[in-house]
């Protein structure tokens, strides 16, 4: 299966809120069950079930985290370094356009938007743990202030904060 | 380094109350620059309610500032979220479900009074308004006398040049792009509602061959804007040669249409014909947010229920403007 990926224009949708998500996998991250909704198969990890499934996982039981990665071809920058920020039930994880991620713990769901010059590499050392850790806070027990450390330590960097 | 925010209103302690084009807007910041800024809409307190935002805004001293922030502004969406980041390191969340918005920004970029008033603030009400009653609507608005005329048209139309020439022929500027309209539910019980058009006082964007009508913009340079378009930025009392107005009631709606051939003509259309403009050219909301989509679709259908026509015009700005405000007399 091949995943044509084409430029995005619709001018009632200038956020790109309604690209198409055509893929569904179930993943199993940090203990949680994902269903990943992505346009881009190159955003799976490895060892992922391709699945019809929208809102559950392949066993039928109920998703336990919602993840929506959207290939942004529109978006050629390169990666910076990372921002986080957190605002309660919500935290932003930000490398300038090309990776915008945003966790939701009351939704249960990890929102992102990966530019088209992040190639499978940066995805996997840079962006791919992120992802998980943001999994365990929409997943997890309630974030504690060492979460703070946590969050850092995904991208491998101290805090400012 | 990885820059780490965690804003809270703990961090943020100075507050303030805004009244923003029908919306309460709960400000928090740690910035006594930004609160500044947006003095203009400051309020007494009120208790918080449907129209009710929270804005938190972190200034961070150690972040680097953006060069261009018009240039250098990304904006992003998925369900219930929209987010923007401004040059490498500031970012903004808009939380449509919880009605709560926060960032984190430079010293440089709190400093600048003109990113709040002429940019921010508008960005924030077109993202945010629909969750509280407060429609963006893609249109000019003008008023005479109290009564208010609604200016739409496709990108292109030439809204901002015409609502100028309004504004030089017996109308007040409200607003030349886009408008927020609120309804506000009649005080004496009746059940009623009244609609209020709202303007920001937002600079007025004219394109670069405006030159051809307003001679004055000889000599000016435009300037490059979010949607990557060149216009002129311009205060719009300056331009308009008058007082420009903060809301109106609206009475007409006008469609502009531009024509290859003189003349000047008034169409009728019907209030449905008017709706379908409105919901065909308004921006798709997501299934998250169902009763934001039925609160701005009740807006819509409000307003088309004003008197509307298609106006047809070969002519320059100014005499569109004048059979305008002629037709407006007698209608």
């Amino acid at each position: 299966m091949t995943t044509d990926l084409a430029s995005y224009c619709d001018p009632l949708d200038l956020l790109h809120r309604f690209v198409s998500t055509a893929f569904t996998i179930s993943l199993e991250i940090a203990k949680a069950n994902v269903v990943l909704q992505t346009n881009d198969l190159s955003l799976t990890p490895a060892n992922s079930t391709l699945s019809s499934a929208s809102a559950s996982d392949t066993n039928g039981h109920p998703a336990s985290c919602l993840w929506k990665i959207v290939r942004d071809v529109d978006v050629s920058n390169t990666l910076t370094e990372a921002s986080i920020v957190m605002l309660g039930n919500v935290i932003v994880y930000s490398m300038g356009p090309a990776c915008i991620v945003a966790a939701d713990r009351e939704y249960r769901e990890v929102l992102a938007f990966i530019g088209a010059s992040v190639d499978a590499r940066a995805y996997q050392d840079s962006i791919f743990p992120a992802l998980c850790r943001l999994t365990e806070f929409v997943t997890g027990p309630c974030l504690s202030h060492s979460a703070h450390a946590e969050l850092s330590a995904a991208v491998g960097d101290e805090c400012n904060a | 380094m990885t820059k780490l925010h965690s804003i809270d209103r703990a961090v943020l302690p100075l507050r303030a109350d805004l009244s923003i084009a029908g919306a309460h807007c709960a400000l928090a910041t740690n910035s006594e620059q930004i609160v500044a800024a947006m003095s203009r809409w400051s309020c007494s307190s009120p208790p918080p309610s449907d129209r009710t935002f929270v804005l938190d805004v972190f200034v961070d001293p150690n972040l680097p500032a953006t060069a261009d922030f018009k240039t250098e502004t990304h904006f992003r969406g998925l369900h219930h979220l929209v987010f923007a980041t401004i040059g490498s390191h500031e970012v903004f969340s808009f939380d449509l479900a919880r009605r709560h918005v926060a960032g984190v920004v430079s010293s440089m970029t709190a400093a600048s009074a003109g990113f709040w008033i002429s940019h921010w603030l508008p960005i924030t009400l077109g993202v945010m308004g629909t969750t509280v009653g407060v429609i963006p609507l893609h249109s000019a608005c003008l008023d005479r006398g109290g009564r208010g005329l609604l200016l739409a048209g496709v990108s292109g139309a030439g809204k901002s040049t015409l609502s100028v020439a309004l504004a030089r022929c017996g109308f007040s500027l409200v607003s030349d792009d886009w408008t927020y309209i609120s309804r506000n539910v009649d005080t004496a019980g009746t059940g009623a509602s009244r609609l209020i058009a709202h303007g920001l006082s937002a600079p007025v964007k004219l394109l670069p061959d405006a030159v051809r009508h307003f001679p004055e913009l000889n000599g000016r340079t435009p300037k490059l804007w979010f949607n990557g378009e060149l216009a002129f930025e311009l205060n719009a009392e300056e331009i308009c040669r008058g007082p420009q107005r903060a809301e109106s009631h609206p009475r007409w709606l006008i469609f502009l249409e531009r024509d290859s051939t003189r003349g000047c003509s008034f169409h009728c259309i019907t209030a449905a014909d008017a709706r379908q403009f409105f919901e065909s050219s308004a921006e798709r909301l997501p299934d998250q947010l169902p009763g934001t989509t039925a609160t701005r679709s009740a807006t819509l259908e409000a307003i088309a229920s004003c008197p509307a026509w298609r106006v047809r015009s070969g002519e320059p700005p100014e005499a569109t403007a004048q059979a305008i405000a002629n037709f407006c007399e007698r209608n």
